[in-house]
């Protein structure tokens, strides 16, 4: 049975500055879970079912207003620890499978959507998922081919869950990103998705875990944008 | 509740085999399709640094066993040689992993891990190796679980 090694441990956790940010988080009580979803196929749905069940009877749902409410406040104003399922990428078969089910249990999903693969044409719509590391798991699911939502399904799921905006084409963003790729990814794309929903987008979401802390470029377009949140692989940051 | 001198005192008597198991588990996560836990920290840029924040009751007695967990999850990662753990610092993996062992507040103040939340849907582990052969590189594995959605 291996012991503890207290010198060894410090040297590793000392590497990377994340890491003590992220004990000083949990100490602090500031930390909030999310289970992330990506594909939710019909043949897994029965699985999702269980968990969100589970969800609804061992945690709240989480909405914007409560976020909001525990950043101003700095309370958690529930009894029990919030959750949030993120589900990501705007597949059809979230509004065919994971919707009914966080209806059914009254349980609020974040929806983090790149804002223009609605927008490609359905025959692309595979090809544009390859081309920008959107994994489609079934792809031969719909047989005409559409795999991502179309506006109508977002709008109704705006209705009850919330909508984040997770770039414009799945796009990464980098320290080397250009000005007018950043413009598009962040400040357009919350534009756009805000015009087809008719509300605001207050959440954005890196790919890959990139941080608002360590993109100081993208600060100015994040501002700009009028974005609230920021969200990444270890943390959510209100930034406004 | 636990002062931050009880975490670093519980922290020297850590027996590391669970937490390695947890690890173990995490590599036959299929991002692509299953529900995948994290844990997030929340930052306010907008006020003092030093704010105090008070989570829900029932966590009371678990955010200290967090701390020290996530701390541990994090030195086991990265402990892994640079080309497994990809451009990520350890505590990207180690939130989740956290996520997974310390799941919710059992009603005894222990913590109730993710894998029984699923339990009914676990596919058989693969044998040590196995894992490494569903994809074609470690790499692959760890930067499945580490995108996490992002």
């Amino acid at each position: 049975m291996e012991k503890f090694q207290m010198k060894e441990f410090l040297q590793l956790v000392s590497r990377d500055k994340r890491t003590l940010e992220m004990f000083r988080y949990l100490m602090n009580n500031s930390y909030i879970r999310v289970v992330n979803y990506h594909n939710t196929n019909p043949v897994d749905a029965e699985r999702f079912e269980a968990e969100i069940k589970y969800f609804s009877q061992h945690f709240v749902p989480v909405t914007l207003k409560d976020l909001g409410q525990f950043f101003e406040t700095k309370v958690w104003p529930y009894d029990k620890p919030g959750l949030i399922p993120a589900i990501f990428e705007g597949f059809r078969n979230h509004y065919d499978v994971i919707l009914p089910i966080l209806d059914k249990y009254h349980f609020t999903g974040w929806f983090y959507l790149p804002s223009f693969f609605m927008d490609v044409p359905v025959m692309d719509q595979l090809a544009f998922s390859e081309a920008h590391d959107l994994n489609v798991s079934d792809k031969n699911l719909y047989p005409d081919q559409r795999v991502a939502m179309t506006w109508d399904e977002v709008r109704e799921i705006a209705g009850r869950h919330e909508i984040c905006c997770h770039t414009g084409n799945h796009f990464e963003i980098t320290k080397e990103t250009s000005q007018e790729d950043m413009q598009r990814e962040i400040v357009e794309a919350k534009r756009y998705l805000e015009e087809k929903i008719g509300r605001e987008v207050e959440v954005f979401c890196w790919l890959y875990g990139e941080e608002y802390h360590y993109n100081e470029k993208a600060h100015k377009f994040l501002k700009e944008a009028g974005y609230k949140y920021v969200v990444s692989n270890l943390k959510l940051e209100r930034i406004r | 509740m636990k002062e931050m001198q009880d975490v670093w005192e519980d922290l020297k008597h850590q027996e590391l085999d669970k937490y390695k198991e947890t690890m173990e588990y995490c590599k036959t996560r299929v991002t692509a399709n299953e529900g995948i836990p994290a844990v997030l920290g929340l930052d306010d840029l907008t006020a003092p640094w030093d704010a105090v924040w008070q989570g829900p009751e029932a966590e009371k007695e678990l955010h200290g066993a967090m701390a020290a967990a996530a701390m541990i999850f994090a030195s086991l990662y990265e402990k892994l040689e640079p080309e497994e753990l990809g451009h990520y610092p350890g505590i990207a993996p180690a939130m989740s992993a956290l996520a997974e062992l310390f799941f919710r507040p059992g009603t005894d103040g222990e913590a109730v891990p993710y894998r029984d939340v699923v339990k009914d849907f676990l596919k058989q582990q693969p044998k040590a190796g196995e894992a490494d052969r569903q994809c074609e590189t470690k790499t692959e594995l760890l930067s499945q679980q580490q995108k996490g959605g992002k």
